[in-house]
């Protein structure tokens, strides 16, 4: 028999949690009762043991702090190996993961290699009455939820969308046990290695990954227009996007198109000028936070969306802000 | 180089696939595509081999109609296709089709096997990195730019880390890639090798002809729902508003109307507003690390 445990990977790097991880603490503190189990952060890193501390104070009972060298970054072939030890020995009942770049590539190497279910990309997570974990996410591109449950096999492996579940307020007195773990690793047996990091650059970011974005439409006017969107977008180190009619006349390459026929985005701020805001043009900004059309039309269906609505002519409202700004700095 | 594209077919979400939920059923009239990220991988393969020679070989598991993805991805120029089918897969997940493409894909011994990164239609991307795992192959996923070197046996691959970062990864030959949309341009067919493609013939296996049972499926589903609305986190409210718009700005996720007062004057002044206001929004001066309302 295993524990009833429920386990969470956390993720840390560049000094700062994953805010999913924070998220999938609180949930699992939410959930450990009702699996009647307890709340086990895992910590792989290279030096990390010293902020192993704050992960009670967002839920974890106990943190396992495993460090090596080889785990400054995450490589697939390290942490599958060490989780599939860990949890081998220690049987939990449920394994949650952040639904990230390092999430996604592990949770499904690592359940194949427990012959373990897997329920991928989840939103929202219960228990039923038999204590069973019930996993919903997306199906058909989100029109359906479907939820799945795994009966059997252990643990009840999951990734979990971050955003959706939000964090909680850390609870200063929380502590939890600190248990380092030693683990036998052999980097030269790894078939992979990790040459490096190369940080985004705004101007080749993809839009969709972009957290602030200055997008421009048929109000452009010509493509000479553009060192406009281009200035105001390194002023606030933004990528550039733009509406169909912006890439349909040439102006940006196709990867840049917002909308329904191009990429839906998600920045925290997005300065849309000389955009209508067509159907299929707002449906890419939908999961934006703070939008600010540029607009020469009171009418234009765009101001219904937005926080702040400039009712200008871009060609002159944007040389003044770019100017404003730099005069900030 | 022999290179294996593993492809998938998916339900076409735009329009939005409307389900009913008394009796699960899909509507009848879906119209299926090739999983874009699948015919990146295609396209990739296919560069590879103009690059260094070799062969490419598609292959997929599911229904009769996914002959449809595999021909039009021979249209784009793979050299043959292989279909897998059972009933029983219908019920299974990644890990199940994972199972039966690796049985599939290990007696070719491939150089390189290439998946796109995730589907239009689940998005779970849970194939790659098992199908990696039962092939015993190390695996490199949501590959944005990858360099081949046949001669060595090596790879280089710049996959797709949070915000727009990547991570350089190298591995050895062979391995498993699964690509991102991103990493090229898929070409059009020429119309001569989709007259070829819709006559060149398909194999099909079956769990026998795999010499294997039909795996279990670990995970079942046990309930479909309309979505609930995003449970989106809701911006700072604005104070002016009267009780009855904030509580309906709450309500709404999504496109919710705002109640915007637009702001006009001379653009000078309009410019001296909306710089205080990204000021304070902590979107100005840009901060790499923790642009916006984070924080608060
Ligand atoms: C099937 C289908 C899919 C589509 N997919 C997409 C998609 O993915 N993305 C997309 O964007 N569109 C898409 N479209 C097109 C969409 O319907 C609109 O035509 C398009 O979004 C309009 O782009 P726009 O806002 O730049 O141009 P317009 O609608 O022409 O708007 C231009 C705006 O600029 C303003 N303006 C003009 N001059 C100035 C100035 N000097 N200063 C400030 N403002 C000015 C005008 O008042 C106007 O509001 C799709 C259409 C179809 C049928």
């Amino acid at each position: 028999m295993g524990s009833r445990d429920l386990w969470v990977l956390a993720e840390h790097s560049g000094g700062a949690w994953q805010e999913v991880t924070l998220e999938l603490l609180g949930e699992a503190k939410r959930l450990a009762p009702l699996v009647r189990g307890k709340v086990i952060a895992l910590l792989l890193g290279k030096e990390v043991s010293a902020v192993a501390a704050d992960l009670a104070e967002y839920g974890a009972d106990t943190v396992y702090v495993v460090e090596h060298p080889v785990l400054e970054t995450y490589i697939t072939e390290a942490y599958t190996s060490i989780l599939h030890g860990l949890i081998t020995r220690e049987k939990p009942e449920v394994l949650l993961l952040g639904a990230t770049s390092l999430g996604r590539d592990l949770a499904s190497r690592l359940a194949a290699r427990l012959k373990s279910g897997l329920v991928a990309e989840c939103v929202a997570l219960g228990v039923n009455s038999q204590g069973l974990l019930e996993m919903t996410r997306a199906a058909y591109g989100g029109s359906v939820y479907a939820t799945r449950i795994c009966p059997e096999a252990r643990p009840q492996i999951v990734t979990v969308c971050p955003g959706v579940i939000g964090k909680e307020k850390p609870d200063k007195r929380r502590r939890a046990e600190v248990i380092e773990l030693k683990v036998d690793i052999d980097p030269d047996s790894f078939q992979t290695q990790i040459a490096g990091v190369i940080p985004a650059d705004p101007k080749t970011i993809d839009i969709s990954e972009a957290d602030v974005l200055v997008a421009c439409g048929r109000g452009l006017g010509s493509k000479e227009k553009l060192t406009l969107i281009q200035e105001l977008a390194d002023a606030l180190q933004a990528a550039v996007g733009g509406s169909r009619v912006a890439i349909d006349n040439g102006w940006l390459p196709a990867e840049r198109q917002i909308g329904l026929t191009g990429k839906t985005v998600s920045a925290k701020l997005i300065i849309a000028c000389g955009i209508s805001g067509a159907s299929q043009f707002m449906a890419g900004i939908k999961d934006c936070q703070f939008v600010i059309p540029v607009n020469t039309d009171r009418a234009a269906p765009i101001f219904k969306i937005a926080d702040v609505g400039i009712l200008a002519d871009m060609h002159k409202f944007l040389p003044s802000l770019i100017s404003q700004l730099g005069r900030r700095t | 180089m022999k290179i294996v594209v593993c492809v998938k077919q998916v339900v076409d979400t735009t329009p939005p696939v409307e389900l009913d939920f008394r009796t699960s059923r899909l509507p009848g009239n879906l119209n299926y595509i090739v999983n874009p990220a699948d015919e990146n991988a295609t396209e990739e393969a296919l560069r590879l081999k103009e690059r260094h020679g070799g062969e490419v070989i598609l292959i997929s598991a599911g229904p009769p109609r996914i002959t449809r993805a595999l021909r039009a991805c021979l249209a784009m120029g793979a050299d043959r296709a292989i279909h897998i089918w059972h009933p029983a897969l219908e019920e299974g997940d990644g890990l199940v089709t994972a199972q039966l493409l690796a049985r599939a894909i290990a007696p070719l011994s491939p150089d390189l096997v290439l998946c796109g990164n995730r589907s239009l239609d689940e998005g779970t991307g849970q194939v790659p990195p098992a199908l990696a795992e039962f092939l015993g192959l190390p695996q490199i996923t949501g590959v944005t730019l990858l360099e081949v070197s046949p001669a060595e046996a090596r790879i280089m691959a710049h996959r797709k880390l949070e915000k727009g970062c990547r991570q350089v990864v190298k591995s050895g030959l062979p391995a498993l890639v699964s690509v991102d949309t991103s990493i090229n341009r898929c070409r059009y067919p020429a119309f001569r090798s989709v007259r070829w493609a819709r006559k060149e013939p398909i194999t099909t296996l079956d769990y026998e002809a795999l010499g294997i049972e039909p795996p279990d499926c670990p995970t079942h589903l046990v309930k479909l729902a309309p979505p609930r609305p995003r449970p989106k986190k809701t911006l700072t409210m604005d104070s002016s508003l009267s009780p009855e718009e904030r509580v309906r700005q709450l309500m709404s996720g999504g496109l919710a109307e705002k109640k915007t007062t637009l702001w006009e004057g001379t653009p000078e002044d309009l410019a001296t507003r909306l710089a205080r206001v990204l000021t304070q929004e902590h979107f100005f001066p840009p901060n790499a690390d923790n642009p916006g309302r984070d924080g608060h």
